[in-house]
């Protein structure tokens, strides 16, 4: 919003308040001296106390440490060794072929040659 | 040839020094506008404790002070607190009512003059708080309006809008008064 420009007595108005604005009463003789009397010694600006000087780098620290931990813990976790999910394999066929035939008729199942699912159907029910 | 004074950076490093005695200095050169405006806004009733309380603010406020910014603007704003605070707690009730005339200290020219006085006072009554404000640090004070928007920590643009409205409202009242300009 753009106001219009100031009427041209504004300047006729400020003398007016300026010429006749009333002056204050006195201050009080002693006002200064007791003021200054008053007055305590200032605090110095404020600066770390002890203990966040400290808080800084144990912060640091802590992080570090924190990260470093996380980091070798991650790449010391064991992780599932191959191995054992060829056992899943064998073990889950096993259960399969086992349920579906009687024990003497259940043939050592070798998972190791790349057809062995197909000699699973092979054998007769 | 007398000394050029010593600015109020100075001083004020010297305080933050623990000299105390540059804190007068500072008291000196500014009392006047920091109690002129205190009467202006709040009469004259305890105008000596609250322009106490303004150099008390202003000293403990010294070592958190930014040097860039000037001092007498941020004297301006403790005036400013200072005159709010004491406003709030008196209330708005009482805000409103007539200030202690001052005594006629200052050799009365006429009785013109002192009637005239009692209408500027009066009329500077009549305004709102923030126009009040606004006529005191701009029109008496003769603050530019940037220095007097941060004093109240408002736009430039307010204070010219509030500028605007409270000299027209104050105009009106003069001409109820029977003042022509």
């Amino acid at each position: 919003m753009t106001l219009p420009p100031n009427p041209p007595d504004d300047d006729r108005l400020v003398d007016f308040l300026r010429r006749h604005r009333p002056a204050p009463p006195p201050a009080a003789p002693q006002l200064e001296a007791q003021m200054m009397a008053q007055l305590t010694p200032l605090s110095s600006p404020p600066v770390l106390t002890q203990p966040r000087r400290w808080a800084i780098p144990a912060v640091a620290a802590a992080l570090v440490l924190g990260v470093g931990g996380w980091v070798v813990g991650r790449s010391t976790v064991p992780s599932l060794p191959t191995a054992s999910a060829s056992e899943v394999e064998v073990f889950l066929a096993d259960t399969w072929y086992g349920s579906a035939y009687d024990d003497e008729v259940r043939l050592p199942l070798d998972t190791t040659q790349p057809d062995w699912l197909a000699s699973v159907y092979a054998t007769p029910y | 040839m007398s000394a050029l004074p010593m600015p109020d950076a100075d001083l004020i490093q010297q305080c933050l020094r623990g000299q105390r005695s540059a804190f007068p200095i500072l008291y000196r050169r500014y009392q006047r506008q920091v109690r002129g405006t205190l009467f202006q806004l709040c009469g004259a009733a305890e105008l000596d404790d609250l322009v106490q309380e303004v150099f008390f603010r202003a000293w403990k406020g010294l070592p958190k002070f930014r040097q860039s910014a000037q001092f007498s603007t941020w004297l301006y704003r403790i005036a400013w607190n200072v005159a709010t605070d004491r406003r709030r707690a008196q209330g708005q009730a009482r805000s409103q009512s007539l200030p202690v005339p001052p005594a006629p200290s200052a050799e009365p020219s006429t009785l013109t003059q002192l009637h005239y006085e009692d209408v500027v006072q009066r009329g500077l009554q009549t305004l709102s708080w923030e126009h009040r404000a606004v006529i005191v640090l701009h029109d008496l004070e003769d603050l530019p309006q940037q220095e007097v928007a941060s004093i109240l920590h408002i736009p430039k643009g307010t204070v010219k809008s509030r500028l605007h409205h409270a000299r027209s409202a104050l105009r009106t009242f003069l001409q109820q008064e029977g003042i022509q300009l």
